[in-house]
């Protein structure tokens, strides 16, 4: 007689259902994208041209989900996935994540450390990598996280990041993600503060069809400070869904959220992002921003920052605006012999950089500006 | 006790005073508890209408009961109405009545009690006032009528004059709009009917005060303004009513036609009692050259759901919602405003300022729609909220959907408090506390106070003073 085990998160991925369009956090979105059923996860992967090594930065590979090269003595695989959850919508992925993520990437320092991690992705189906990013008291992380396709087909890439600061630590992180235009991504990345802690987290989006994005910092400890940045370009046939949450649990805190898309083509673009303060967490300081900027009269955006505020004594807002490069700037530039095209992406591309300039790290502005860049170069 | 907080309690007296008046009611009609199709029929019985409203009732009835509570969105306290301990419809059956000397006392005792001033009561000569489901004293200035502009209750606008009347009829608002845009077209009663024919000004605001004033009694008025061609007018509702020790539900449906070049104004000054559910759904629909402006202000009950919107058909038109909540304990305002363009050229703007007061929640919920091919649209909303104590809380819920690189649009929104060094100031400068905090509050919302006519400013900053009472020290 045989058993047949099955594990809790297998279950739970099992019970949950798929969203579906009276989901208030599906609003805008594509719930019709997100259903993964009948998705098998990939086999082994190729690795496609390794791009320049960031000077200073321990490097590993993954073609798909096996490290081909590259080692790192704060980095080690652990089998399984850490068990991401969604508070933002996609319940059934993070369950999906837990159970059949086959290791994660467990980052762990006290100390200064820079690490480049490249994911090259190949073949169809389901891609399940995840990262727990732990800063011990004191330490200085850098992460460079890098999605880059090998080949054309359909990969369906479900990450999950989990950020950990002990107190006066540090980390910055920039993803970016340069999939295919047949691919998908659905991305969550969570932030937990201690006091005195800070994190940066930048994203850059030039490729694949469809991305979903939860990105949730709880900014726990006194005098913490969370930043969130995002570049995102994404052109006809590209449809990016980001959703983000700032919970402050604790007195004395500090959030900056800054997003900057630029919508070519047919794009469209759905921001979705909430400033919660608990009870009692006075002295809280919380921005958002989403600019979007539109450079045809095809693409959409929308935009739903929010606030929730539990507490007196804040400092909130949030802004959002969309609209075009202004004809003044146009013909401010071409009055200075550049053309009329020419111009539109200087002031588009001196848009992305003013996110990308938070970083406040060279190293990582100059790759992210590399990865826009390229972007820009295949627009018409 | 010095003299200041002898004033400050009389005032307090007599709010409360205001608040928990009653007098016997006597109601020739009532359709009893709870809703069915019986229920539907009766009131088209009494109200004697052609059978097209009957069967637009019927219609709106199948579709309130197949849709479900707004929850995935809304506030979970809507769970809390009891449909089938509500009575949908009363009426003591008299006519609208043509002058004061008609209306019975006990309403003149009710207009006593609200406190309307006596100059004022002259000026009422041109009020609708509504009494229960029925307007029990209706009387249009003459010189309006000479212009031509019909100023009746609903129910007679739908049967003497149809031929305007229907064709914009449910056409802003749809029944299916939403669970209670149906309710209300199922048992709707009360409410007014205003056509302004084009090029006709009016000078004077139209008021019209609505009252509740039977227990378990839920309002559902209906109004419909259509103001022609080049035409102008203001709307002005206040609503007060007395404390019951259940909750009752208001559920409004108001609809604006402004057609090509008009102007319509509509002014709510909203005080139900804090247990009166008050969900309401106001649109207006602005042709070319338009323009359509609410000024909401919401003081009283126990949650209010509103979000005015005005739908931009013709080019140029433009759409405005200016908005004062004021949550205290116990209450929710869960306010906002939706504009949707729908040609090119068309400009809204959204103000709105909210105050939370104790664990008082106030709630901004608001929508812009720009869809495709459209040009120059622009959309600037602002919201700001103060919040005056340590468990107030305020929520902010925009959406803004833009296709196109045509339109300018942008949303900003912030949370502050009044500044220990703000108060202090003041209080060094002789002021109490609690003038100090009153004067603060009303600096943070006088520049939208100002768009209020000047007797409603004055009774504003009162009504505002009132709720501040007691929330510090």
């Amino acid at each position: 007689m045989s058993v047949t085990f099955v594990s809790p998160a297998l279950e739970k991925f099992e019970e949950l259902d798929w969203p579906v369009r009276t989901d208030e956090n599906w609003r805008f979105g594509s719930w019709k994208e997100a259903n993964l059923s009948g998705l098998e996860t990939v086999g082994a992967g190729t690795t496609g041209d390794l791009p320049e090594p960031l000077k200073g930065f321990d490097r590993l590979v993954f073609a798909n989900r096996d490290l081909v090269s590259g080692s790192s003595d704060a980095a080690e695989l652990v089998e399984g996935s850490f068990g991401p959850t969604s508070r933002l919508g996609s319940s059934k992925h993070a369950a999906l994540h837990a159970a059949k993520s086959k290791h994660t990437l467990h980052v762990r320092s006290g100390a200064d450390l820079s690490l480049e991690l490249i994911y090259f992705v190949s073949g169809e189906g389901l891609f399940l990598p995840g990262v727990v990013i732990e800063a011990e008291v004191g330490a200085n992380i850098r992460v460079v996280k890098r999605f880059i396709s090998v080949d054309d087909s359909a990969a369906v890439v479900v990450t999950a990041t989990d950020v950990r600061t002990a107190e006066n630590s540090k980390v910055t992180c920039l993803v970016t993600q340069e999939l295919n235009r047949n691919s998908k991504l659905i991305r969550f990345s969570d932030s937990t503060l201690q006091a005195s802690s800070i994190t940066k987290l930048a994203v850059v989006h030039t490729g694949a069809k469809w991305v979903r994005e939860e990105t949730y910092s709880t900014v726990g400890g006194l005098d913490a400070k969370s930043e969130i940045l995002s570049v995102a370009l994404p052109d006809t046939g590209q449809e990016y869904d980001q959703r983000t949450f700032q919970h402050h649990g604790a007195r004395n805190t500090f959030s900056d959220l800054l997003f900057k898309n630029t919508l070519f083509g047919k794009a469209t673009t759905i921001f979705s992002g909430l400033i919660f303060v608990d009870e009692g967490a006075h002295g809280t300081d919380a921005y958002q921003t989403c600019r979007n900027l539109m450079m045809t009269d095809e693409c959409e955006a929308h935009s739903m920052p929010g606030l929730e505020i539990n507490a007196d004594d804040v400092k909130c807002s949030h802004g959002s605006t969309s609209s075009r490069v202004s004809d003044e700037e146009i013909f401010y530039l071409m009055a200075r012999g550049i053309t009329a095209k020419d111009a539109r992406r200087l002031v588009a591309q001196g848009f992305s950089i003013e996110a990308i300039e938070r970083l406040e790290d060279e190293q990582l502005e100059t790759l992210a500006i590399e990865v826009v860049s390229r972007k820009f170069a295949t627009i018409e | 006790m010095n003299s200041e907080t002898a004033t400050v309690k009389q005032v307090a007296f007599e709010k409360d005073d205001v608040g928990n008046f009653s007098f016997p009611e006597s109601h020739k009609f009532d359709a009893g508890y709870g809703l069915t199709k019986d229920t539907v029929d009766y009131i088209s019985k009494v109200k004697d209408e052609p059978a097209w409203v009957n069967e637009f009732r019927h219609k709106a009835l199948k579709t309130f009961e197949s849709k479900p509570m707004p929850t995935n969105w809304a506030t979970r306290d809507l769970e809390n109405i009891d449909f089938d301990a509500i009575r949908y419809y009363l009426s003591d059956g008299a006519k609208p009545k043509r002058s004061w000397d008609e209306v019975p006392p006990e309403v003149l005792e009710t207009f006593d009690r609200l406190g309307v001033p006596e100059q004022e009561r002259a000026f009422l000569a041109g009020v609708e006032a509504q009494y229960d489901s029925e307007a029990a004293y209706s009387n249009v200035k003459e010189a309006l009528a000479d212009e031509g502009v019909i100023f009746v209750t609903c129910s007679e606008g739908l049967k003497e004059h149809e031929e305007i009347f229907r064709p914009w009829f449910g056409k802003v608002i749809p029944t299916g709009d939403n669970k209670f845009s149906a309710l209300n077209s199922a048992v709707m009663s009360g409410g007014s009917f205003i056509y302004i024919p084009p090029g006709v000004k009016v000078k004077h605001p139209l008021q019209a005060y609505f009252r509740i004033n039977s227990e378990n009694f839920g309002q559902f008025e209906r109004t419909l303004i259509i103001a022609d061609e080049g035409s102008e007018v203001m709307y002005m509702e206040g609503c007060t009513a007395p404390k019951f020790e259940t909750a009752t539900l208001h559920s409004a449906v108001v609809e604006l036609v402004a057609m090509k070049g008009a102007k319509i104004q509509y002014i709510t000054v909203q005080n139900w009692s804090s247990n009166v559910f008050n969900l309401v759904t106001k649109r207006g629909l602005a042709h070319e050259d338009a323009e359509i402006r609410w000024i909401d202000c919401n003081i009283g009950s126990r949650l209010t759901m509103k979000y005015p919107g005005v739908v931009m058909k013709g080019e140029r038109a433009r759409g405005e919602v200016i908005s004062i909540a004021l949550a205290n304990d116990g209450q929710h305002q869960d306010t906002g405003a939706k504009m949707i363009h729908a040609a090119n050229n068309t400009t809204s703007n959204v103000i709105s300022k909210s105050i939370s007061v104790g664990e008082g929640r106030s709630t901004y919920r608001g929508q812009v729609h720009i869809p495709k091919h459209l040009k120059g649209c622009k959309n600037n909303t602002e919201c700001d909220a103060l919040l005056i104590n340590t468990n107030s809380r305020t929520d902010t819920y925009p959406a803004i959907s833009v296709k196109g690189n045509q339109h300018v649009t942008q949303h900003e929104a912030s949370v502050s408090q009044v500044s220990e060094e703000m108060l202090f100031y003041m209080q060094q400068r002789g002021l109490s506390e609690t003038q100090a905090m009153s004067l603060a509050v009303n600096g943070f919302i006088n520049d939208l106070v100002e768009e209020f006519p000047m007797e409603y400013s004055v009774e504003l900053k009162r009504l505002i003073d009132l709720e501040m009472e007691g929330s510090v020290g």
